[in-house]
């Protein structure tokens, strides 16, 4: 803990905050989303069967900024558009791939806006080149606060 | 006459439909819920994946092979508690399954009828070796359509209470 206080304090967000299930935000399989600060807005899809949430990052550059390691990448949107995101890095992600293996993904945490639900979310950075939508928005994001409708797509607006 | 016919024709399944949407408001489950496969009974944990367009099955033995000219499939279905049914089902079409960093897999989709609280729906379903998965079932999008919702919080919120399959 000593190593990732970011972390840390994700995890005491987390124990503090349980919403009702009336409370509990609808929303639908394919979203936009805001990364704050800045606001880029992507499409994200909404998925229940994953774990954690990923970002497709391209060109990750590694900075070392008083013993802190820093990094700065790459999201193309799929509008045309690529904003560049720089965090610190605040630890790895061991994901098992479907071939047996295992990948090691670099983790930042992005505050992340769904609607009006903003929360701070641990995000892998992954190759998500091949797949149409830049960012999967896993259960660590929707965990108490979120349920899917996985009838509709596109039903909140991105906050800036 | 006609022109009577036409709205009747028209009026009526909008009617009936507005019926079913209102006595079966669409409900929210868990992301694990209990489910029954049908043909055969068996029961599977299955996780509720929004991710997915279509459900998937651990299916071991897959074998393809041509009845009077048309495809089939003979499979065996193994649930978590390693009860297992042979069946034989029509093939509906060999899926690509893109992977983020693998290679494509061919794999056979055939109908199966799943019951998850009271919905049942014969929806295509693939199948695939999830022996070393923690949930051998998968349930996609194309069953949960205009009847379900997921709360990512929940497990095991409701039985299979579908009235049992008719014989074929």
């Amino acid at each position: 803990m000593k190593r990732f206080p970011i972390l840390a304090a994700i995890i005491a967000a987390l124990l503090c905050a349980h919403p009702s299930a009336a409370e509990k935000l609808v929303v639908g399989w394919i979203e936009e989303i805001s990364i704050r600060p800045g606001g880029p807005v992507l499409a994200a899809k909404v998925d229940t069967g994953a774990d954690n949430t990923s970002i497709d990052a391209r060109n990750i550059t590694v900075m070392e900024r008083d013993g802190r390691k820093f990094l700065r990448f790459r999201v193309d949107n799929r509008n045309g558009h690529t904003v560049e995101i720089e965090r610190e890095q605040v630890g790895i992600e061991i994901v098992p791939r479907h071939d047996g293996q295992f990948e090691e993904r670099p983790l930042v945490v992005l505050e992340i806006c769904l609607g009006n639900e903003c929360r701070n979310t641990l995000v892998n950075l992954a190759d998500r080149s091949r797949l149409k939508y830049a960012m999967l928005l896993g259960r660590s994001f929707m965990l108490d606060r979120v349920v899917v409708n996985p009838s509709l797509h596109y039903t909140a607006k991105p906050r800036k | 006459m006609k022109p009577f016919l036409f709205a009747l024709m028209t009026i009526v399944p909008i009617v009936s439909a507005i019926q079913v949407m209102a006595s079966e408001p669409m409900k929210t489950v868990g992301l694990i819920e209990n489910v029954r496969v049908d043909p055969g009974g068996l029961i599977f944990s299955a996780k509720l994946d929004t991710g997915a367009d279509h459900s998937s099955v651990n299916a071991h033995a897959v074998h393809r092979f041509k009845r009077r000219g048309v495809r089939w499939v003979r499979f065996q279905l193994i649930s978590g508690d390693g009860k297992t049914v042979s069946l034989e089902r029509e093939l509906v079409r060999l899926a690509s399954i893109k992977r983020p960093g693998g290679k494509k897999q061919k794999r056979p989709v055939v109908m199966l009828t799943i019951c998850l609280g009271n919905v049942s729906r014969e929806v295509q379903v693939n199948l695939v070796d999830r022996s070393r998965f923690n949930y051998k079932m998968l349930i996609g999008r194309s069953f949960m359509r205009d009847a379900l919702l997921v709360d990512p919080s929940l497990k095991f919120t409701v039985e299979p209470q579908c009235p049992q399959r008719q014989t074929e």
